[in-house]
C-alpha cells in the first residue's frame, strides 16, 4: 500500500480539476447531513436542559408550545395574561415557590424580563459588574445585550416605543443600568431584568408625573374641584425615574389584577407539583399548567420528525453523489485505459489495480470526509453560541 | 534466457491474422532482431515472448520455463522479474515524472524492493542515456527520443534476462538510433540478457548475432 500511495497522491495532484470537483462534491454530501445531526443534537439537548431547569410553568390558556417557549426562551408572545393574583394563589397552596414574569416589551430589540429576585436565585445568576435592581427604573442586562449594546452600569437603557405613531400609547422607560449578569449561555443572555413593578410602568399601569396638587402648570388640569383633580392630556408624565420624582411614581387598580405573561412554579417536592398541576387539570380553562420538559420533548418530536424528512432528503443526496462519483470513476477508468494496460504489462496484478483504484477512491472520501468534519464542527460552534441563547 | 518456440500458432479474435512459427530457438545472452512488413507478427510475437498474450497452440519456452502453463500470476510474476519490455508507443504514465516513470515498476509490484541498489542502478541508466537535466520533467514535456530513453530506462531498471524492445529507434534520428542502440547492446551484455529487438531499418541489424525475417512464417 505505501508503494502505490505516490501513484495515487501523483495523480490526484496531477488532474487538481477532476479531484477538486470530486472532494467539493463528496464534501458537501457529508457535510450537509452531519450539519444537520450534530445542530438538532445540540438544539434537542439545549432545549432538554433548559426545560429541565424549569419544573412548571403556569399561564393563561392557549398554546401550550408557546406559554413554555415564551416563558423558557422569552423568544414567543405569551398566550395572554393572567392576574397576579394567580402566583400569589400558588405561593398560598405551600405546594411551590413562585416566580412571575411579565414578559412584553423590548429594549433595542431584547426582551425586557419583569420578575422578582427568586428568578436571579432560581437561575444561579451571578452579577459580573454593578449589581441587581434596587429600585424603581432599575435594570441588569444578560452577558449578551451587554456585549451587544456596549453597556455596562451607571449607563441608561431605553425600552423600546410600542407603536411609535401612536401618541397616546406606552411612553418609553429610560431605564438604569444596574449591573451586567455573567454569562449563562442560555436566554437569559440576551435580555433585560427589571423588577416586576417596573415592567408595569412601562406598562402604563404605574407611573409618575408633575404633582398637581402643587399646580405648577394650570394646562396640566382639565378640571378641579374640593374632592377631586382631572389632569389633562398635556400633563407631563415622567419618563425617567430619578430619586428626585421616585416618590410621584404610583400604581392604579387592583395589585392583584396586574398582568403576568407566565409563573414558574418550584415545587417544595414532586407530591407538590402533582397536586399543583392537578389544580389546573379541568378545573380552571383560563389557566393551564405543564412540566415544560415534557412540552419541550413533545415539540422536540416534531423537530426529529422534521430531521427524518431531511435525513432521507440526505440519502437521496448522498445515493446521487455517489452515483456521479461512480459515473466520474467509471468514465475515468476509461479514460486511463492505456495507463491501466502498460501496468498491467508491466507486470502489475489485477488486485494491485484494483487497490489503485479503490485506494484513490479512499483517499478522496477521506479528505472530504476530513473537510465535511472540520466544516460541520465550525459551524456547530458558531452556532453553538445562537442555539444556547435562543433555547438553552 | 534463451528461447525456444515450436510449432506456434496464435490468432486475434475477430481478426484474419494469423501468426504461425514452426520453430525458432535463441540461445541465452544473444542479441535478435525481427526484421519484416508491418502486420507480419512481429510484435505479436514480442507480446507471445512476454507473456502479454498465449499462444492458441505449440510451445514457447523461457530458460525451461514453459510460458502458456504458467498461471496467470505466475506468468505477471514472470514478467516482473525477467523481462523487460520497451513498447513501440513507450506507454509512459502522464501524470508521473522521468524518475517516477523510471520508478513504476518498484511502485506496482510487490515482488521489486526500491533498494539503494536499484537507485543507483536508475541514476546510471538516466546518465547513460542522456537524460540527466530531464528527470524531474513531465512525460508531455519530452521529445518523442527523450521518451523513448525514459521507456529504456524503465525496462532496464529492473535488470532483466530477457529485454524485448519494439522499433526502439523507431522516432529517432539516426545519431540518436545508434546512441540508444549502443545502450541497448551494453546493458543487455553487462548481464548476459537476451535481445529481442523489433526494427525496420536494416541499417541497424550489423550487431544482431541472428536476424529473423517475419516473412518466412506462415503469417496470412
Amino acid at each position: 500500500m505505501n508503494k502505490i500511495f505516490p501513484l495515487i497522491w501523483h495523480y490526484l495532484a496531477h488532474n487538481k480539476g477532476k479531484t477538486l470537483t470530486l472532494i467539493v462534491c463528496l464534501t458537501a454530501a457529508l457535510y450537509l447531513p452531519l450539519t444537520v445531526h450534530w445542530l438538532v443534537g445540540l438544539l434537542q439537548s439545549e432545549m432538554v436542559r433548559r426545560a429541565e431547569a424549569t419544573p412548571i410553568v403556569i399561564g393563561p390558556e392557549g398554546s401550550r408550545f408557546d406559554l413554555v417557549l415564551h416563558a423558557l426562551s422569552f423568544q414567543t408572545e405569551s398566550p395572554g395574561t393572567i392576574p397576579r393574583e394567580t402566583s400569589r394563589r400558588v405561593a398560598e397552596s405551600g405546594y411551590a415557590t413562585p416566580i412571575p414574569l411579565f414578559v412584553r416589551y423590548h429594549a433595542r430589540g431584547h426582551p425586557i424580563v419583569g420578575t422578582t429576585l427568586d428568578y436571579f436565585e432560581f437561575r444561579g445568576f451571578r452579577v459580573a459588574e454593578g449589581h441587581l435592581p434596587t429600585r424603581l427604573g432599575d435594570c441588569v442586562v444578560g452577558w449578551q445585550v451587554a456585549q451587544r449594546l456596549g453597556l455596562e452600569p451607571g449607563d441608561r437603557l431605553l425600552s423600546d416605543p410600542e407603536d411609535v405613531f401612536d401618541l397616546g400609547g406606552v411612553y418609553p422607560l429610560d431605564m438604569r443600568v444596574t449591573g451586567v449578569l455573567e454569562r449563562s449561555r442560555s436566554p437569559d443572555d440576551r435580555a433585560v431584568f427589571v423588577d416586576l413593578n417596573t415592567a408595569w410602568v412601562i406598562e402604563g399601569i404605574g407611573h409618575g408625573h408633575e404633582d398637581l396638587d402643587a399646580g405648577s402648570d394650570p394646562e396640566s388640569i382639565l378640571e378641579r374641584d374640593d374632592e377631586r383633580i382631572i389632569a389633562s392630556p398635556a400633563l407631563r408624565t415622567h419618563t425617567r425615574i430619578t430619586p428626585e420624582n421616585l416618590d410621584s411614581f404610583h400604581f392604579h387598580g387592583d395589585p392583584d389584577d396586574f398582568p403576568l405573561t407566565a409563573v414558574i412554579a418550584v415545587p417544595n417536592d414532586e407530591r407538590g407539583a402533582t397536586l399543583l398541576l392537578g389544580r389546573y387539570v379541568g378545573e380552571d380553562s383560563r389557566y393551564q399548567a405543564w412540566r415544560p420538559l415534557e412540552v419541550t420533548e413533545e415539540l422536540l418530536g416534531m423537530v426529529i420528525q422534521l430531521k427524518r424528512f431531511f435525513d432521507v432528503h440526505h440519502l437521496l443526496m448522498s445515493g446521487v453523489v455517489a452515483l456521479f462519483v461512480a459515473l466520474v470513476m467509471l468514465l475515468s477508468l476509461r479514460l486511463r485505459r492505456a495507463e491501466v494496460e502498460t501496468m498491467f504489462h508491466l507486470g502489475c496484478s489485477r488486485g494491485t489495480l484494483f487497490m489503485l483504484q479503490a485506494a484513490e477512491l479512499a483517499v478522496l472520501l477521506l479528505i472530504s470526509a476530513g473537510l465535511a468534519l472540520v466544516a460541520a464542527w465550525i459551524t456547530v460552534q458558531a452556532a453553538r453560541t445562537w442555539i444556547q441563547t435562543l433555547t438553552g | 534466457m534463451n528461447i525456444r518456440i515450436s510449432r506456434l500458432t496464435f490468432e486475434y479474435p475477430h481478426r484474419t491474422f494469423r501468426l504461425h512459427i514452426p520453430e525458432l530457438e535463441v540461445a541465452s545472452g544473444s542479441r535478435v532482431a525481427f526484421v519484416g512488413p508491418s502486420g507480419s507478427g512481429k510484435t505479436t510475437l514480442l507480446r507471445l515472448l512476454a507473456g502479454i498474450h498465449l499462444p492458441e497452440s505449440g510451445s514457447l519456452s523461457l530458460d525451461s520455463v514453459e510460458l502458456p502453463g504458467l498461471g496467470d500470476a505466475a506468468r505477471r510474476a514472470f514478467r516482473i522479474t525477467s523481462i523487460g519490455f520497451v513498447f513501440q508507443d513507450f506507454q509512459l504514465i502522464e501524470y508521473l515524472n522521468v524518475e517516477q516513470n523510471i520508478r513504476l515498476p518498484f511502485r506496482i509490484n510487490p515482488a521489486l524492493n526500491w533498494t539503494p541498489e536499484a537507485a543507483e542502478r536508475a541514476e546510471q541508466l538516466i546518465a547513460a542515456t542522456g537524460i540527466t537535466e530531464k528527470r524531474k520533467r513531465g512525460i508531455n514535456e519530452l521529445s518523442q527520443g527523450e521518451s523513448q530513453r525514459v521507456a529504456i530506462c524503465r525496462a532496464l531498471v529492473t535488470q532483466p534476462n530477457l529485454v524485448l524492445a519494439d522499433e526502439p529507434t523507431g522516432n529517432l534520428d539516426p545519431a540518436n538510433k545508434r546512441k540508444i542502440l549502443r545502450i541497448l547492446f551494453e546493458e543487455t551484455e553487462k548481464r548476459a540478457a537476451t535481445l529481442v529487438m523489433v526494427t525496420h531499418d536494416r541499417e541497424l541489424l550489423e550487431g544482431f548475432q541472428q536476424v529473423i525475417d517475419f516473412q518466412d512464417f506462415h503469417a496470412e
